[in-house]
């Protein structure tokens, strides 16, 4: 059996969960071996977790530069916003959205949840179909905030309390440190009023994914702007999901095991290029296709992956002398 | 608010007199006009200017009794200036001739640089050494966390007629700042050994002084004053000036000036000018700000985070009860 | 024996006996065509051969003790079922014989389908329909909707499973999902058998061995040389309606590894020039294989088809991701709702693409479609598959057919002539 087929075969769920984990202690422990992977990392490794993490997510010098003095930020100086930028592309272009479906952290941590749900036989919910469309529009609202708050502290609209707005709404500055036994983000801060309405929030935001990831499969991904700042540069990446129509019986088994819900990837069989804007790369799409070649991923125009019945036969435990 | 005044104000006679007969020396990274600060930005170990991408300091010479009672040295002052760079290499900076006395060097290297001036007198038979030294952090976050312990270690100057070096506070890194009630540590040397015995005072921007005496191995240390940082908010809408940094952040932070002091019966002249003893004396300055937990509550952040995952618990709840409910009514707009 | 005993007294039968022996007669007609008429057929299709033989002519029930459910339509989960303890049995039928007896209960232009299914319901002379009290009747077309009210008169219980008539729509998907949830639950209550997380795991994975099997035949047959007859094909998927699961995908997986030596072999069964053909439309269900067999009578290989009683039924998987209840019932319920490419569908562009799809994977040479005299559905689907085809450049027969076996001659000059007409833009390629 070629290598090709045999990694069709790959049974995608222990896969995942093992790269998974192994990012994981990468990115949140590795700090402690000097491990620096920089400062523009497409994933939410998270920096306030100081000791541990071994590469900074991006929006947190992203916030940070954008906030700088007007005069500065569109003056030669703020061309480092640009390197910075550059290098976040760079990082994205290698693995496009499997960012958040294998490396990114808080993903990891919502998919634990997600199998502690599983053991206990809890069933999982979705949104509706009129829900989802109006609430996919929060992650792009979460990053035009990350943008123009910082820019407004910069030409001095607003104050430096609001710095780093997003950072401080958002779970990962709990959660990940508290993997090193870090707490100290757990608190509000009374520092002032924006601070503190601001920690509060990130703290109840807290509370709903906790909750919330229980509840729904990759609860926050949904609402993540990181997530909708990876889909405006997708198409620059050099990993693709693609579909091919003809093939496709629209049978939906793709969309039924989407965490994210995304229904396109069962019903468009027009595009080729099939990742959306939710899309977190995970592949099980791809896994759970029956059909020959209808989904595969391809790397530099080179299909790695694709959906096969033998596959599909093999995933599903209904293989038995196939050949 | 509990542990208010551990700290007590102290002004002791005995080692007050040396301190009080020459003004003390030290070096500001304040320029002396505010519209200097308009071309200069904001990095982690204070203002720079930056030329060709690399980040420049310019420290100026102050003389005074306090922190805000000092004036900017003219040009003319005479002495030795000394920086000692990330690699520990020794050079003399650049020095600015202006109106004021001071120095400019570029940072290129991650880590803390120190600069010494150091200027010798005879009066009343006696020399004075009197050193003033800054400890300079560089540091940009778009360079990364990772930085090598070693460059947060504090260094000596091993030629320094007196050197003070803060010691690390547990865990420090380049973001660490110096909390109410945390104990600062500084040790003592004289052209590179501890010195025992040496008059160390501290006295912060407010007033607040402490003196002590440091031990066998030269050290001294101080638990900074849990200061009753003032809410700028209430201040400013009472109508109360504040002082507004970059970008109308207020400040919530002040500074301390810390000298020690160090007697030999060394002889000599200088200038044919005999002495009988010397003098050394060494000043640094540090900030510090409130205490964290003061104004963070993790109680309270529990009380939000349990609020959020009961209203996500119960609406999932509610929701899933509601389904199983066959059919939802659509409802209509009567208007 | 002496000239004078040349007398035979046979008894005299009632209508039931003369039921059984004109249907045993059509299977036979047809079984020996089937068998006979062709060379090279596959030894493990002798399974199927003697099987049809067995129910039809010979009258042995298959499943005894075990509850028998009607299903009408292709629509119906197999797997819950199976899962329930029962087992399903197609109801649509192919004979001549019952459709004389369903036609009192429909009007004259109607599906020779329905009518023959209602007729072996009232006669119940097919060996699998005697045992039958309960018909799971999914609202699918017209015909078979109303049939309902008919069967239930007959004395059947009969479950109206109730399936939306738009299947693009979030609506129609959850309307489905919950007919099947609410399935589930009935049809537990009918076998007296709950449906539970590892039975229906089971038969999740049951019916997906048995689809693979047919997969395996299925991209076989896509293949040039062609190893089997597409007549073949109709047989074992025929067979699928009322055939004991376990032993249906033995054999076929038998004959599976038959046709993949055959594959090995470059074994022909079509002829040097023979035009490649896809079927598609009214299901052609034993014994009605008419159309099928006059194709392959004329030179022609069926390589793939789309219709219910084959492609339809066993093409498309389960695929779960939580092994829940509450997660493998949907996905279940999703199987036969999202891609069935049924003509009640308001809109049903994916058996356009299912078709262009299969004529290119098989490389085929054109598609015949039969309709039902009657089939609505079929017959109005009929122009804009047509006009599909013809702007792909796919020649199209289009065929208006029933039960009835006069029609025959007419019918193979067309068919012939179709044939002919591929052979010969073949030539001009």
């Amino acid at each position: 059996m070629s290598i090709k087929s045999r990694i069709d075969r790959i049974d995608l769920r222990p896969f995942r969960f093992w790269f998974q984990l192994a990012a994981f202690i990468f990115l949140v422990y590795g700090g402690h071996l000097a491990i620096d992977l920089g400062n523009s990392l497409p994933t939410f490794s998270c920096g306030y977790n100081r000791d541990g993490t071994a590469g900074t997510c991006y929006l947190l010098p992203l916030q940070h530069q954008l906030a700088q003095p007007w005069s500065r930020l569109f003056s030669p100086a703020g061309l480092t916003v640009l390197t910075g930028f550059g290098l976040f592309i760079l990082w994205f272009m290698v693995l496009n959205k499997a960012w958040c479906g294998y490396v990114c952290p808080l993903g990891t941590i919502q998919d634990w949840i997600t199998g502690l749900r599983k053991r206990l036989g809890i069933p999982y919910s979705n949104y509706s179909d009129d829900h989802f469309n109006k609430l996919k529009y929060i992650k792009y609202f979460l990053l035009l905030a990350l943008i123009f708050i910082p820019l407004a502290i910069g030409g001095q609209f607003l104050s430096h309390d609001w710095g780093v707005p997003f950072c401080k709404i958002c779970p990962a500055r709990m959660i990940i440190p508290a993997f090193n036994g870090d707490f100290r983000q757990w608190a509000i801060d009374f520092s002032n009023d924006t601070k503190m309405w601001l920690t509060a929030l990130g703290m109840f935001i807290t509370g709903l994914f906790l909750v919330g990831s229980f509840i729904k499969k990759r609860f926050f991904c949904f609402f993540c702007p990181m997530s909708a700042f990876h889909f405006i540069f997708s198409k620059l990446s050099i990993l693709k999901l693609k579909k091919d129509g003809s093939k496709c019986t629209v049978c939906g088994d793709c969309y039924r095991v989407c965490d994210m819900q995304i229904k396109p990837i069962a019903d468009d069989i027009d595009s080729v290029d099939i990742l959306r804007d939710d899309c977190i790369l995970c592949l099980k799409c791809v896994a759970a296709c029956p059909e020959e070649g209808a989904l595969k991923v391809d790397i530099l125009g080179k299909t790695v992956f694709e959906a096969t019945r033998g596959g599909f036969n093999k995933r599903m435990g209904i293989e038995k002398n196939d050949n | 608010m509990k542990h208010y005044l551990t700290f007590t104000l102290l002004c002791l006679f005995t080692t007050g007199k040396l301190f009080a007969s020459i003004p003390q020396l030290w070096f500001s990274d304040q320029p002396p006009e505010r519209s200097m600060i308009k071309n200069m930005q904001m990095r982690h170990g204070g203002f720079v200017h930056v030329v060709d991408g690399v980040d420049v300091k310019q420290l100026w010479l102050r003389q005074g009794d306090s922190l805000h009672q000092s004036d900017y040295l003219g040009s003319t002052t005479k002495g030795e200036f000394v920086l000692m760079d990330v690699q520990k290499n020794i050079n003399a900076p650049q020095i600015e001739k202006a109106k004021q006395q001071s120095i400019r060097f570029p940072m290129p290297d991650e880590g803390f640089y120190n600069a010494y001036f150091t200027e010798r007198l005879v009066s009343n038979d006696t020399l004075a050494v009197m050193t003033a030294k800054a400890e300079i952090l560089k540091h940009n976050c778009r360079n990364g966390h990772k930085y090598d312990r070693n460059l947060v270690k504090p260094q000596k100057w091993s030629d320094a007629p007196l050197d003070i070096v803060r010691l690390r506070v547990p865990k420090e890194d380049f973001h660490t700042r110096i909390r109410s009630g945390t104990e600062v540590k500084f040790q003592i040397f004289h052209r590179g050994n501890p010195v025992k015995g040496a008059n160390v005072k501290l006295e912060t921007k407010k007033g607040w002084v402490k003196t002590t005496q440091s031990d066998d191995l030269g050290f001294a240390s101080f638990q900074i004053i849990q200061d009753n940082f003032f809410d700028a908010k209430k201040a400013e809408k009472q109508g109360k000036k504040v002082e507004r940094g970059h970008g109308g952040r207020i400040r919530i932070r002040d500074s301390y000036l810390v000298t020690a002091e160090y007697l030999t019966d060394e002889t000599g002249s200088l200038n044919d000018a005999p002495f009988s003893q010397t003098v050394y004396r060494v000043s640094t300055t540090g900030r510090y700000y409130p205490q964290q937990l003061a104004r963070k509550s993790p109680e309270q952040a529990l009380y939000f985070a349990s609020a959020g995952m009961l209203v996500m618990g119960v609406g999932g709840y509610t929701y899933r009860r509601r389904r199983v409910k066959p059919f939802k009514e659509e409802q209509f707009d009567e208007h | 024996m002496t000239t004078e005993t040349k007398i035979e007294f046979r008894e005299i039968e009632d209508s039931q006996q003369r039921h059984v022996r004109h249907q045993g007669m059509e299977a036979m007609q047809v079984l020996d065509v089937i068998e006979k008429d062709f060379s090279e057929n596959p030894k493990a299709m002798q399974y199927f051969y003697d099987l049809f033989r067995d129910v039809y002519c010979n009258g042995i029930k298959p499943h005894p003790g075990k509850e028998m459910i009607g299903t009408m339509c292709v629509q119906v989960p197999d797997e819950i079922i199976y899962a329930a303890g029962g087992v399903p049995v197609r109801m649509c039928n192919g004979f001549y014989t019952d459709e004389e007896v369903g036609a009192e209960f429909m009007p004259a232009k109607s599906c020779s389908l329905v009518k023959a299914s209602l007729g072996m319901l009232k006669s119940k002379t097919n060996p699998y329909s005697d045992g039958i009290k309960t018909i799971v009747n999914p609202t699918t077309c017209d015909q078979k909707k109303k049939s309902a009210g008919i069967m239930k008169e007959m004395g059947y219980n009969v479950y109206d499973m109730e399936l939306p008539p738009v299947k693009e729509s979030e609506i129609g998907r959850e309307y489905w999902r919950r007919s099947v949830r609410q399935f589930t639950k009935e049809v537990g209550k009918i076998t007296g058998n709950k449906v539970t997380k590892k039975g229906l795991k089971k038969t999740i994975s049951k019916i997906g061995r048995a689809q693979n099997a047919y997969h395996r035949l299925n991209e076989a047959r896509k293949l040039v040389p062609l190893p089997f007859l597409g007549k073949d094909m109709f047989i074992v998927t025929n067979a699928f309606f009322f055939d004991d699961i376990d032993r249906w995908t033995l054999a076929t997986e038998k004959l599976a590894d038959e046709i993949d030596q055959r594959v090995i072999d470059k074994h022909n069964t079509a002829g040097k020039r023979s035009p490649r053909i896809v079927f598609t439309g009214s299901p052609p269900v034993f014994p009605n294989l008419k159309v099928p067999l006059m194709i392959e009578q004329s030179d022609a290989v069926i390589v793939a088809d789309e219709t219910c009683s084959s492609n339809r039924l066993l093409n498309d998987m389960v695929s779960v991701d939580e092994w829940f209840m509450y997660d493998m019932v949907d996905a279940v319920a999703d199987r036969y709702l999202k891609s069935c490419t049924c003509p009640i569908f308001t809109m049903n562009d994916d058996r356009i693409r299912r078709l262009i799809e299969l004529v290119r994977s098989s490389k085929a040479d054109g598609v015949i479609y039969q309709a039902f005299a009657g089939c609505g559905v079929y017959e109005m689907e009929q122009r804009s598959v047509a006009k599909a085809m013809e702007k792909e450049g796919i020649p199209m027969l289009y065929i208006e057919t029933d039960y009835s076996p006069s029609q025959g001659g007419q019918l193979s000059t067309r068919i012939e002539a179709f044939v002919e007409s591929l052979k010969a833009r073949s030539r001009r390629k």
